[in-house]
């Protein structure tokens, strides 16, 4: 019964919203809407709860003595974006002070990090060739190809390694792409038509 | 990291040591495919590698991985003062800098413009030149700028950005901040649909709610790998279909959003490096001497740029190409065996 409830709700919306794409009535794009602002709530709820979950775990950890260090490094992150923002008088997130903290903080450190991704790759590419030795060099010799194709070197030369870059990029790498967008809008389809006939297996 | 489907099966002792701990190793295979022996089982490269060991284990392993790295950084630096080296622009980026130069041009004055600003962090520094550009020419231009982002690494960039325009004299009137609008494409639909609600302050807010979301007369859209010109396309289009989109995007977004491109989806898309240091030198060269039209970055350096591809393509060549020649030799040895 259960089963049929949570289906048939699932369904409800999902028509609800797919409908309201086809045809224009103001009392379906309202409740579509209800049901699209639901889902966004839904979204940030999930964050939060994320987040709660985050500081239970950490403190979980500090209790019990395990890896303090990194504990303490992630509640002082969190302490860092959250207090501001909560603090007495403070606008939420256009505080001043969530806005210096984001700007002049988390984006340098997530910058930092991910600036890490060359020697990472590299270091990547290695164990590759440790574990896959042929296909990982297959993959490295394409990579080093299309570099090289992407060299910025001037005259005829260049601008034949300029266009062929171009026909690469354009023709079959966007092939692959566009074959991997397919395949995954169809299996999302099937995903979705599953769902919404209340054949999906999460209901179970 | 978890073991190779490869290791499992055969029951192999877990993954192989990391890089770090013996980088002499690293370019270089221990074993092939299937178990085949090592490649430095002769005598004399056994002997060579124990002492190449030993020899580097004077170093701490950290140090020992942290040389290359500081001597590429150092390389770099300095490589980024290299003058006289420039990216070429192919046609087609000279027609995607058109594009933008037109749609930019083509707005009138006062023209509310909304831009979404979604990149990521990590792939943002190849886009930043080409959208400080685009923001300071749609502000020259005499355009609005309503920004707005769905993600939170892209709420992080346009953070910097608003202060920066702010700093550089984008009033209330000329710039208002949408926030960060949490649920991804669900929040883009709320968007598309709602307008954008109560909470913004200021005398353009107040006319964009008046006007709604079909008042605005450009979609800006610095893309990423959450929240890009797909996305705009897919949800916004089928609701506004009379808003026109633009896209500056990384050029690994490229492949997924060229079509939209070709398609007419998106009026105008800036996506690769040469093209975007074409559309900024432009804008630098009409760009207001002051105001928040004012646009003086530095360019990326393409001397950094093309020495570190050509470290990439050194390394990529070296590696594999002694993996591809160690297992043609096993091979033929197999063969002639």
């Amino acid at each position: 019964m259960r089963r049929s409830i949570a289906a048939a709700l699932t369904a409800l919306a999902g028509l609800v919203v797919l409908v309201d794409l086809a045809i224009a009535n103001p009392a379906l794009s309202g409740l579509a809407g209800w049901l699209n602002q639901l889902l966004v709530l839904l979204a940030a709820g999930a964050g939060v709860a994320g987040a709660l979950m985050l500081v239970v775990r950490h403190v979980g950890r500090l209790a019990r003595r395990e890896d303090q260090l990194g504990s303490v490094a992630v509640l002082l992150g969190i302490g860092l974006v959250l207090l501001p923002g909560l603090a007495p008088g403070s606008t939420g997130a256009d505080a001043p002070a969530v806005r210096w903290v984001v700007a002049a903080l988390l984006a340098p450190l997530i910058a930092a990090v991910l600036a890490l991704l060359f020697p990472l790759l590299l270091v990547a590419a290695a164990r590759g060739l440790r574990i896959r030795p042929r296909e990982t060099a297959l993959m490295l010799t394409a990579a080093a190809a299309v570099l090289i194709l992407l060299l910025p070197i001037g005259g005829p030369v260049g601008s034949w390694l300029t266009t062929t870059a171009a026909w690469v990029r354009d023709v079959p790498i966007a092939a692959v792409f566009r074959g991997l967008l397919l395949g995954v809008a169809a299996t999302g389809a099937l995903t979705a038509a599953r769902i919404l006939l209340g054949s999906d297996a999460s209901y179970d | 990291m978890t073991e190779s489907p490869d290791q499992q099966e055969a029951g192999k002792p877990p993954e192989p040591p990391e890089l770090s701990e013996r980088p002499e190793q690293a370019a270089e295979p221990e074993t092939l495919e299937g178990g085949e022996p090592l490649e430095t089982s002769e005598p004399g490269e056994v002997e060579l590698a124990d002492e190449r060991s030993r020899r580097g284990s004077r170093l701490s392993p950290g140090a020992r991985a942290g040389i290359p790295a500081l001597a590429l950084v150092v390389l770099l630096a300095i490589a980024s003062f290299i003058p006289g080296i420039d990216l070429t622009a192919s046609g087609s980026d000279a027609a995607a800098v058109r594009d933008l130069e037109a749609v930019v041009t083509g707005l009138p004055s006062g023209a509310p413009v909304l831009v979404d600003i979604d990149g990521d962090l990590g792939t943002y520094p190849e886009i930043r030149y080409a959208t400080r550009a685009a923001l300071a020419d749609l502000l020259r231009q005499g355009a609005n700028l309503a920004i707005v982002s769905f993600s939170p690494e892209g709420r992080a960039i346009a953070v910097a950005e608003i202060a920066r325009l702010r700093d550089l004299g984008a009033g209330p009137g000329r710039l208002l901040d949408l926030g960060f609008r949490s649920g991804g494409e669900a929040a883009l639909v709320q968007l598309a649909g709602s307008g954008i609600g109560p909470n913004p302050t200021g005398p353009l807010a107040d006319a964009l709610r008046k006007g709604g979301v079909g008042s605005f007369h450009l979609a800006l859209v610095i893309g990423g790998a959450d929240i890009g010109p797909r996305s705009w396309v897919e949800q916004v289009q089928p609701r506004l279909p009379d808003l026109p989109i633009a896209a500056i995007t990384p050029s690994f977004l490229l492949p997924e959003v060229l079509p939209y491109r070709g398609s007419g989806q998106l009026i105008a898309l800036v996506g690769t490096l040469p093209a975007d240091l074409a559309y900024g030198k432009q804008v630098a060269a009409k760009g207001a001497a002051f105001g928040p039209g004012t646009f003086t970055d530095r360019s990326p350096s393409s001397g950094a740029i093309v020495f570190g591809m050509l470290v990439a393509i050194a390394v990529l060549l070296a590696s594999s190409g002694g993996s591809l020649a160690g297992w043609a030799r096993s091979a033929w040895r197999g063969a002639r065996s």
